[in-house]
């Protein structure tokens, strides 16, 4: 705990260096989350009916939700690790006392507390004010939504190590960064809720576990699922947790004998 | 007209040297052109999953839109061909000094770098978003005449022209501000406006797309007229105004990228 509170304190220092360049960045995450309210607004119409059964405030709501969601369980870790094995700054990470996947995983959750006190917090707050925010939320739900974003951002980082690690194959990071956007932006639902997906993208995203990151833990939140369904989604995520996990370690078992270090 | 034609040539040859180091690394290159167009797609997908489940968005159905986003992702593309390059190296050139080595050369700054930026990397862009436009004229039932595709190509000038200026700016802006990621940003931000109709976002992004920085101009305000739309309150029939608006904005942009050049202050040892 000693040790992660050090690296906050050094990553809150690290970044306030820019402070032009994050306030800039909060007006461009407020801006984003008007965008995609306009959308909403634009598709829903003067009419303003419900479409499968879900009416414009509620999706005025998941728009704001889902972005400081999105916010919380970002991860960068698949660029640092890529651009750390491409350019062989990873030897010395390697040589430090607490583990590589420890490390990683300390240093991301830290960036992110603090790209979300700054830059997610002021623009969901600006939103909730500007767009007028009308939550049927209980106390019960919120709890369960905290664990589940938890374990969202466990998923999202396990599986960004997992596709990152295999840079030290491929040797191209290019690409991947492309794959994963595709993957994260359909499955998601960081945008577009898997609400209005067809039947034939919805039976595929239950195979994945990109809609346990953003879409899920929301729909808990929003009460939109029973007990049992929450249940599950819970159990699935744990799943998945596991299964990310061991994958993880087994590709960086192997992987480790086999990264090649350039530069100095 | 020599200096022109000089300028050429050098473009000419470093656009050979481009397309060489790219051969030379071929299946990387494949790969990075089949996902970055696997990226884009998705966006398609989505896109019209999202207005598929609605009727329209503000009067424009799903394919109304889509050709919104691939006119504004082939403005883009080409646009890119030439300035993304000298976008994504002026920072580290200045941070590091290298800049100076392009100062000493006998050659105009803006030119130079123009010329010796080309890059082949936005050929999944184009093909992508001119397959779509293809889908979508299709779709909406528009005949594609010779007089459509020169209309189209006339729209696309124009619309790079403007993405060129933006470019141009935010390069520019790298010698006032040592960081220019927020400036990318807005850049970028606004880039995802223009994919939707303009008329669905408030009052105030509407005057800063039509006035201030003229994203409306790229794709939105001459598609209105194409495809007969009439959806913004107060104005109306501006697709002429699209040449005067997009050369004089690219001239501007060149203006600002000269006088910022000249603040170039020798950072390295």
């Amino acid at each position: 705990m000693g040790l992660f509170k050090k690296i906050l304190s050094v990553s809150f220092k690290e970044k306030s260096v820019f402070r032009f360049d994050y306030i800039v960045n909060t007006l461009y995450s407020f801006f984003s989350i008007v965008l995609k309210v306009s959308l909403w607004k634009g598709l829903y119409g003067t009419g303003g009916g419900a479409i499968n059964g879900i009416v414009l405030n509620d999706m005025i709501v998941y728009s704001i939700l889902s972005s400081f969601t999105q916010g919380i369980t970002n991860t960068s870790v698949m660029n640092d690790l890529n651009s750390s094995v491409l350019d062989g700054s990873i030897s010395s990470n390697l040589l430090l006392p607490i583990g590589l996947k420890k490390y990683m995983f300390i240093s991301s959750v830290t960036k992110n507390i603090f790209l979300t006190v700054y830059g997610i917090v002021p623009s969901v707050l600006a939103a909730m004010l500007f767009f007028g925010f009308h939550p049927d939320i209980r106390f019960s739900n919120f709890i369960l939504y905290l664990f589940s974003v938890i374990m969202g951002i466990l998923i999202n980082f396990l599986y960004n190590f997992l596709f990152g690690s295999s840079v030290i194959w491929l040797r191209n990071s290019f690409f991947l960064k492309n794959i994963n956007s595709v993957l994260l932006n359909l499955f998601s639902g960081a945008l577009v809720p898997l609400w209005f997906f067809p039947q034939g993208l919805k039976a595929i995203s239950d195979f994945l576990p990109f809609r346990y990151i953003v879409f899920e833990p929301i729909a808990i939140l929003l009460n939109t699922k029973s007990h049992e369904e929450t249940l599950f989604v819970l159990a699935m995520q744990l799943f998945w947790i596991t299964a990310l996990f061991c994958a993880v370690t087994l590709v960086w078992h192997r992987g480790r004998t086999k990264i090649m270090i350039q530069g100095g | 007209m020599r200096e022109v034609i000089w300028y050429l040539r050098l473009t000419s040859v470093f656009t050979r040297k481009a397309v060489k180091a790219m051969l030379s690394y071929r299946f990387s290159f494949l790969i990075n052109c089949i996902s970055q167009a696997l990226d884009y797609s998705v966006a398609f997908l989505l896109m019209w999953v999202m207005i598929s489940a609605f009727d329209n968005m503000n009067g424009w159905n799903a394919y109304e839109v889509m050709l919104l986003y691939s006119f504004s992702l082939f403005a883009y593309g080409v646009a890119g061909t030439f300035f993304f390059n000298i976008m994504n190296n002026l920072p580290g050139q200045i941070w590091k000094g290298a800049f100076d080595d392009v100062l000493v050369k006998p050659v105009k700054v803006l030119p130079y770098l123009l010329s010796s930026s080309f890059i082949c990397n936005y050929i999944a862009h184009l093909t992508l978003s001119a397959i779509v436009m293809g889908i979508c004229f299709h779709a909406l039932e528009i005949p594609v005449t010779f007089w459509l595709l020169v209309r189209i190509l006339w729209i696309i000038l124009f619309g790079s022209l403007i993405y060129g200026g933006l470019f141009l700016i935010v390069s520019g802006s790298a010698f006032l501000v040592t960081k220019i990621t927020a400036m990318f940003n807005i850049m970028f931000f606004f880039r995802e406006v223009s994919y939707y109709p303009l008329s669905i976002f408030p009052k105030a992004f509407q005057l800063i797309a039509t006035v201030l920085v003229p994203y409306g101009f790229i794709n939105f305000y001459p598609l209105q007229a194409l495809l007969g739309k009439s959806d913004t309150g107060y104005w109306k029939s501006m697709a002429a105004w699209c040449p005067v608006v997009s050369i004089s904005f690219f001239m501007i942009s060149c203006l600002f990228f000269n006088r910022s050049a000249r603040q170039y202050k020798s950072s390295g040892s």
